[in-house]
């Protein structure tokens, strides 16, 4: 048995659905007209967590922006967690977990300049002393070589938007393993694992502090 | 609008125009007789930016992504003279790329050079010019032989570059 609805009827139903569709219309228009955050538009500013005279820090304090300007290629980033205390079906915070490390992968150059200045980043935590009993030799000041680092996504114009992320005492942990493979095409990435002691975004009270 | 169409002029033609090597061909080849024995169209990659889609409500809206998807390898093909003058110039070319024989590859900076596509109009003067920048060879072939062929032979180029810029 078929039912016969009327054009007449049919048409009244449309121009209701149309009524209350303006409301999603009004959303995808709204939607369409925001420039979404890419990705691939980010800068990041690395720069000594302390000032130091010490000529090892220097160096790598004069590379820091270069390097990551033209050879990061990504960073994974984490941020603060809460732990919860279950008491019957109520959480409670327990306390804030800080993330452990950043990874930051850079494309490495004919010239090893990515190699060299993580190396030099490294010996500022340690270094190979061949007369040392240990071999390995830690530097006294465990602080001086931390790191300060802004990472700020980019506006289509060429603006930051308004949303950095600031990470605080970066330390070098390890380089991850690196891939050498005869039949690859691909350029060398070499990550840098880093101990993090704080990443929060950057509001102007954070950024005052 | 009458006025406005006599103003722009007659039509570009699409065979008035002429290929260039303002710096020659890595290897110290010849790019005026790979120029003069170019007899086959030339496609210009269209310059293309990403795009990606999201959804609202089921409605699909897409926009353009900030990731550059122009497609960067041109195809030229140029006739082969008896010498095989030109065909060994881009020999040559590619060697310094990439060499089969021993695995090795010069520095980018002597590799590469740039093209010119120029658009002439009926008085041979340039109105338009594509320069492709830092253009590589990437791989070449010679087109087959055949018993009864009447068509000459050619080398097949695919190059990639780096930039297109109109001017």
């Amino acid at each position: 048995m078929s039912i016969n609805i009327s054009n007449d009827a049919i048409k009244a139903l449309k121009t209701t659905a149309d009524a209350l569709g303006i409301l999603n219309e009004g959303g995808r228009i709204a939607l369409s007209l925001q420039d979404l955050q890419q990705k691939n538009n980010f800068e990041v500013v690395l720069y000594p967590g302390a000032i130091s005279l010490d000529p090892m820090q220097l160096g790598t304090a004069v590379l820091d922006s270069a390097i990551t300007k033209l050879y990061l290629q990504s960073i994974d980033i984490n941020f603060n967690s809460l732990e919860f205390d279950n008491a019957d079906t109520v959480k409670y915070v327990k306390s804030i977990v800080r993330p452990e490390t950043i990874t930051l992968h850079f494309i490495e150059t004919e010239l090893s300049l990515v190699r060299n200045y993580l190396q030099m980043w490294k010996n500022e935590v340690y270094y190979a002393d061949p007369l040392s009993i240990s071999y390995y030799v830690f530097r006294d000041n465990q602080e001086a070589c931390k790191k300060n680092a802004i990472v700020t996504p980019m506006m289509g114009i060429g603006l930051p938007s308004l949303g950095a992320i600031k990470l605080e005492g970066l330390k070098p942990k390890e380089i991850e393993a690196i891939s050498l493979d005869q039949g690859s095409s691909d350029p060398m990435i070499i990550s840098q694992v880093c101990f993090v002691d704080k990443v929060d975004w950057m509001t102007p009270t954070n950024f005052l502090v | 609008m009458s006025t406005d169409l006599i103003r722009l002029s007659d039509d570009m033609l699409n065979s008035q125009y002429q290929i260039l090597f303002p710096n020659g061909i890595p290897g110290g080849g010849s790019g005026d007789n790979i120029a003069l024995r170019m007899d086959q169209p030339i496609q210009i990659p269209r310059e293309s930016v990403g795009e990606y889609d999201i959804y609202y409500k089921g409605m699909k809206i897409t926009k353009t992504s900030m990731l550059e998807d122009t497609d960067k390898h041109i195809t030229i093909q140029v006739r082969i003279d008896q010498q095989w003058a030109v065909f060994e110039d881009i020999k040559n070319w590619k060697r310094l790329v990439h060499d089969p024989i021993n695995g090795t590859r010069l520095p980018f900076a002597s590799i590469n050079c740039p093209i010119l596509f120029q658009a002439l109009d009926g008085s041979q003067a340039v109105k338009q010019t594509c320069t492709l920048s830092q253009c590589v060879i990437k791989e070449f072939e010679v087109t087959s032989f055949e018993p009864n062929g009447t068509d000459p032979s050619r080398v097949e180029m695919n190059i990639i570059y780096q930039t297109s810029d109109w001017a």
